[in-house]
C-alpha cells in the first residue's frame, strides 16, 4: 500500500513547505481514501493512484496557502511563544523563590568573578521542559517548535548574557578611548569566564532541557504517524 | 448588504453548513458536499484543507483526532462560534441568491 502521508510531505516538501506530521497524516488519509475509491470502482491500483495525484489540484497553491496559514502570528504563538515564555516563568520563577528561600548555591571563586550555581533548581528544568514541548506539540508544533519551547529558558539565558557582554565590552571601551571609567578587562581574561558563566547558565541548564524535551518531541512525532 | 467576500464565502458556507449535520473527515465532508449539490461543488485536497485550517484557527470548527476500523482520521465539528457564524452567512448568500434571480428575471423579461 502505498504511502500517502511521505508522498504528501514530500510534494509539500518540493515546494518549500515543511509541514507538520499531523498535516502530512492527515492529507495522507485524504489520498488514501480517494485512492481507495477510484480502486473499489474498478480502477487498477497503478492508474488509481496517477488519478488521486491527478485530482488532489494544484501543489504548489496548497503550500503557498498552508505556508500563509503556519506564519500567522497568533498560530506561532500558541505553538512556540507562549509555551516557551511559561517554561522562562516557571524556570526563573522558580530560581526567584530558590534564592529568596535562601537556598545555598554551589559557589566557585574564579580570578574575575564568582561562579554560582544552584544546582537544587537544575532537577526541575526537564519537567518544564517536557511540560512546553508537550504544550506545544498539543497545539501542533513541528518538532523544532517543541525543541525551541523546551529550551527556551536556556536561549534566553544565552541571549541575555551575550548581549550583556557585547554591550558591556562595547561601553566599557567608549569610555576607555574617552579616558573615563576602569581600563577594560583584556578579552583573554573575560572569554574563559564567559565560558564558565555559559557552562554553568545555559549548557547544563539546556541538556537537562533536553532531556526533558525530546521523549516529548519523539512521542508526538510517533502519534503523529502512527 | 451584500459584501465582496460572497464567492470566497460559498466554500465558508458549504463546509459550516455540511458539518452542521455531522463532524466529517476530510473526505467524507468533500464528499458530502459534492453528494449534496448533486456534484455542482467539489472539494480538491488543496482547495478544501487550507480552508478547514483556516476555520480551525478562527475556532469556526474544531479538529479532532479519532481512531476507527485501525485508522486515525481527524475529524471535524462545528463549534458553537461555527454555529453562529452560520447565520448571517446563510442570509447573506439567500440575499445574493435573491438579487441575482431578481436581475435573470429582468434579462428574461
Amino acid at each position: 500500500m502505498r504511502d500517502w502521508a511521505r508522498v504528501a510531505r514530500e510534494e509539500l516538501a518540493r515546494r518549500g513547505l515543511d509541514c507538520r506530521d499531523e498535516v502530512a497524516t492527515e492529507l495522507g488519509e485524504f489520498l488514501d481514501d480517494a485512492c481507495q475509491e477510484l480502486i473499489l470502482s474498478g480502477a487498477e491500483p497503478n492508474r488509481a493512484a496517477v488519478l488521486t495525484l491527478e485530482r488532489t489540484g494544484d501543489w504548489s497553491q496548497l503550500a503557498r496557502r498552508l505556508k500563509r496559514l503556519e506564519e500567522v502570528p497568533m498560530e506561532r504563538a500558541k505553538r512556540l511563544w507562549i509555551p516557551g515564555l511559561v517554561n522562562a516563568a516557571l524556570a526563573f520563577g522558580l530560581l526567584r523563590a530558590a534564592t529568596a528561600a535562601g537556598l545555598e548555591p554551589f559557589v566557585r571563586l574564579q580570578d574575575h568573578g564568582a561562579l554560582v550555581v544552584y544546582w537544587q533548581w537544575l532537577p526541575a528544568l526537564p519537567v518544564f521542559a517536557a511540560v512546553a514541548a508537550w504544550w506545544s506539540a498539543r497545539r501542533g508544533g513541528l518538532a523544532r517548535e517543541q525543541l525551541i519551547a523546551g529550551l527556551f529558558p536556556s536561549l534566553a539565558m544565552l541571549t541575555l548574557m551575550l548581549l550583556g557582554f557585547v554591550v558591556s565590552n562595547t561601553v566599557e571601551a567608549t569610555m576607555a578611548a574617552r579616558g573615563i571609567g576602569r581600563v577594560p578587562v583584556p578579552l583573554g581574561v573575560q572569554l574563559p569566564t564567559l565560558g564558565l558563566y555559559l557552562l554553568a547558565w545555559v549548557v547544563v541548564p539546556g541538556v537537562l532541557s533536553l532531556l526533558g524535551t525530546l521523549p516529548l518531541v519523539f512521542s508526538a512525532r510517533h502519534r503523529a504517524v502512527a | 448588504m451584500i459584501t465582496s467576500n460572497v464567492k470566497r464565502g460559498s466554500a465558508e458556507l458549504a463546509v459550516l453548513s455540511t458539518l452542521a449535520t455531522a463532524p466529517a473527515h476530510g473526505y467524507e465532508l468533500a464528499r458530502r458536499i459534492e453528494h449534496e449539490t448533486g456534484k455542482a461543488l467539489r472539494f480538491t485536497l488543496a482547495s478544501l484543507y487550507p480552508l478547514l485550517y483556516k476555520l480551525e484557527a478562527d475556532g469556526l470548527v474544531k479538529g479532532e483526532w479519532r481512531s476507527s476500523e485501525g485508522r486515525r482520521r481527524r475529524y471535524y465539528l462545528l463549534t458553537p462560534k461555527g454555529k453562529a457564524r452560520l447565520r448571517p452567512l446563510r442570509e447573506e448568500w439567500q440575499a445574493f441568491i435573491g438579487a441575482i434571480q431578481k436581475l435573470a428575471a429582468l434579462a428574461d423579461a
